[in-house]
């Protein structure tokens, strides 16, 4: 009985004192366990399976910077050449039978098997506001739960519920909502020790608009790489070998 | 110091093969319809591709061997070089030296400013384009780049318009929400040309773009029986090449996305090198009193059909008339695609029809389509001796 109470009043302190700050501290705290260095390149796999079937396994190439500047190699036979940018809002895909870059929209950004915004966007903090909702249990697991609000138009999701676990703030879960309201996704995260530090090793995707399709996405290899900024120039990357 | 441009050198080879077979129906009350043994026209034909993509660090090749049947041809074999180049930096410059596919322009229908690589874009799917020889000198920072390119060196004005010795610059800038182009271009055949471009995304689901480019000098491919009144019938090719002065070509439009995955793209362009609907009424005219030519028994069949057949250069440039609207409609999906896109051109009432659906497996993807030619009588796509084309293509990637 006294624990209950105990509980409820550390849930109703934690709804009610928390402010932006504390937010924001919690977000960089979690981002930092998916990605552990401002300039990152990560190796990514994607898996789509379909009614519990693997259907498409793809590779990516990913760099992130300062500035919310992200860029994605496909890796992949079929899609070899292809890349995406992503500076700040602004999109551009560059197909290799075209050689051109072609400015596309957020929306444009999201079609396809997987989405660019869910493999390149590797933090919240930069891009997301919110209140501490309150203290939850995840199956076994102490969570506070923050509701998010995107404060940048070109976010693939305009709303996030995110639960990180108390103890260290890791990532458990997120409920990925898109502009319409509607429930676009539920994402769960996977926690292994590399090099002697916790990171989130494995994101997956439970689609709730296409029900039966689920997308693993894997972070095969993570090092730290700053690229020139000229890279970061659409017209650069028509360039082969460019961070190849 | 000469050094590579690649970050992290790593050589890769990547494989694909496509089958394309395709079935053609054919317009037989066209004046511009052969019939066998005059015709080359196939009711099918299958095109086979194999490429090889090979990079490791600046160097980069695209061979293709290419296995084409048609049906009233031997089977042909060849191979072909698409590009080969070496991307080098010297210091802050950035050099390129080779065969290597460039393009400029912006719209999805026509792309005016493409004066370097001329891409066909109404072909009704993607096929390996073939690069230019081209010495090119580049320079970059975060918001700006600032190309200039030596475009098939020492040809002069060659055979063809793509083969031409050419000097050409292109100068980007990002802006906030759009990207904006200058690009110039001088050459022996068509003098100086210069355009501009943008595209600019204005919301979520909404973009527009639009390029327009002037050229000092353009040519029309004219058939010199369509202005006599007595000569239907010529030994030598008739075509002539005819120098027009200040021509410009135009394109707008828009691409709007929904969440769902529906797309909406519109465009519109002009483009003064295209025959006028006029000309081609002429050219109507000129193939129906050269068949009426076949009544007469003491005239060689052959000689009246070889004479039909130059007309068919008239189907040769990007766009057939001048104006043209193109409206498509496209769903992407994780695994099928479909796509409806009509090319209306406003002048003479013609149109093409193309509906495509395209299955994205697994390191494969199949697509199957069909396109049809038609509009008004006197339409120039009515001219076609065509009527539909029916494509399957199924590629398959290795690396």
């Amino acid at each position: 009985m006294f624990n209950s109470l105990f509980g409820l009043a550390m849930l109703a302190f934690v709804s009610t004192s928390a402010s932006g700050a504390d937010v924001v501290t919690l977000l960089k705290a979690a981002d930092r366990y998916r990605l552990a260095a401002e300039a990152m390149h990560v190796d990514t796999q994607v898996q789509l399976y379909k009614n519990g079937q693997l259907d498409k396994e793809r590779r990516y190439s990913v760099y992130t910077q300062p500035g919310r500047r992200s860029l994605v190699l496909f890796k992949t036979p079929g899609e070899l050449g292809q890349k995406v940018l992503m500076l700040d809002d602004q999109f551009w895909i560059i197909v290799p039978t075209s050689q051109r870059p072609i400015r596309i929209t957020p929306l444009q950004k999201l079609l396809g098997e997987a989405s660019t915004g869910d493999i390149a966007t590797m933090t919240w903090s930069e891009d997301y506001t919110g209140v501490l909702h309150g203290a939850v249990d995840l199956d076994g697991i102490p969570a506070v739960r923050l509701d998010l609000s995107a404060i940048r138009k070109g976010v693939s999701y305009a709303r996030i519920e995110l639960y990180l676990a108390q103890s260290d703030h890791h990532p458990v879960s997120a409920d990925l909502y898109v502009a319409s309201g509607k429930l676009a996704k539920r994402a769960t995260f996977a926690l292994e020790t590399v090099h002697g530090q916790s990171k989130v090793t494995s994101m997956t995707l439970i689609d709730a608009i296409q029900t039966g399709q689920k997308t693993v996405i894997r972070y095969l290899d993570s090092t730290p790489k700053s690229l020139p900024d000229e890279v970061y120039n659409p017209m650069f990357l028509v360039r082969n070998g460019v961070a190849e | 110091m000469l050094s590579i441009a690649t970050r992290a050198p790593a050589a890769d080879l990547a494989v694909n093969l496509r089958v394309a077979p395709e079935v053609h129906q054919a317009r037989e009350n066209s004046p511009l319809f052969r019939p066998q043994p005059f015709n080359t026209f196939d009711h099918y034909s299958s095109r086979q591709e194999l490429d090889l993509r090979y990079k490791n660090a600046g160097l980069n090749a695209l061979v293709s061997a290419r296995w084409q049947v048609h049906e009233h041809t031997a089977p042909d074999l060849d191979t072909m070089v698409d590009e080969l180049y070496y991307d080098a930096t010297l210091g802050t410059h950035y050099l390129s030296i080779g065969k290597k596919v460039l393009s400029w322009g912006v719209g999805f229908g026509f792309r005016p400013l493409d004066v370097v690589q001329r891409e066909n874009r109404r072909v009704p799917y993607a096929v390996t384009q073939e690069g230019v020889p081209l010495l090119a000198w580049e320079r970059f920072d975060e918001t700006n780049a600032l190309s200039v390119v030596y475009a098939n060196p020492r040809r002069g004005e060659a055979q063809q318009a793509r083969d031409d010795e050419a000097l050409a610059a292109r100068f980007y800038r990002r802006l906030d929400t759009a990207d904006v182009y200058a690009v110039a271009r001088g050459s022996r055949r068509n003098k100086f040309e210069a355009g501009a471009a943008f595209s600019q995304v204005v919301s979520a689901a909404l973009e527009w773009h639009a390029e327009a480019l002037y050229q000092r000098r353009y040519q029309q491919q004219i058939n010199t029986l369509t202005s006599s009144d007595s000569a239907l019938l010529a030994t030598d090719d008739p075509l002539i090449s005819v120098q027009h002065r200040h021509g410009h070509k135009a394109l707008a439009g828009f691409t709007w996305t929904h969440r769902s995955g529906v797309s909406w793209l519109t465009e519109a362009w002009y483009d003064s090198a295209a025959y006028s609907a006029r000309q081609w009424q002429d050219l109507a005219t000129l193939a129906r009193r050269q068949q009426d030519l076949l009544a007469q028994a003491a005239l060689p069949r052959a000689a009246v059909y070889g004479t039909i057949s130059y007309n068919m250069r008239y189907f040769e440039p990007p766009n057939l008339l001048r104006k043209n609207t193109l409206l498509r409609v496209s769903y992407t999906g994780t695994t099928w695609s479909p796509a409806l896109d009509i090319l209306h051109t406003p002048e003479d009432g013609g149109s093409v029809g193309t509906a495509a659906l395209r299955y994205d497996g697994d390191r494969q993807y199949f697509e199957t389509g069909v396109r049809c030619f038609g509009g008004k009588r006197a339409a120039a796509y009515r001219l076609l001796p065509e009527k539909l084309t029916l494509y399957f293509v199924w590629q398959r990637a290795w690396q």
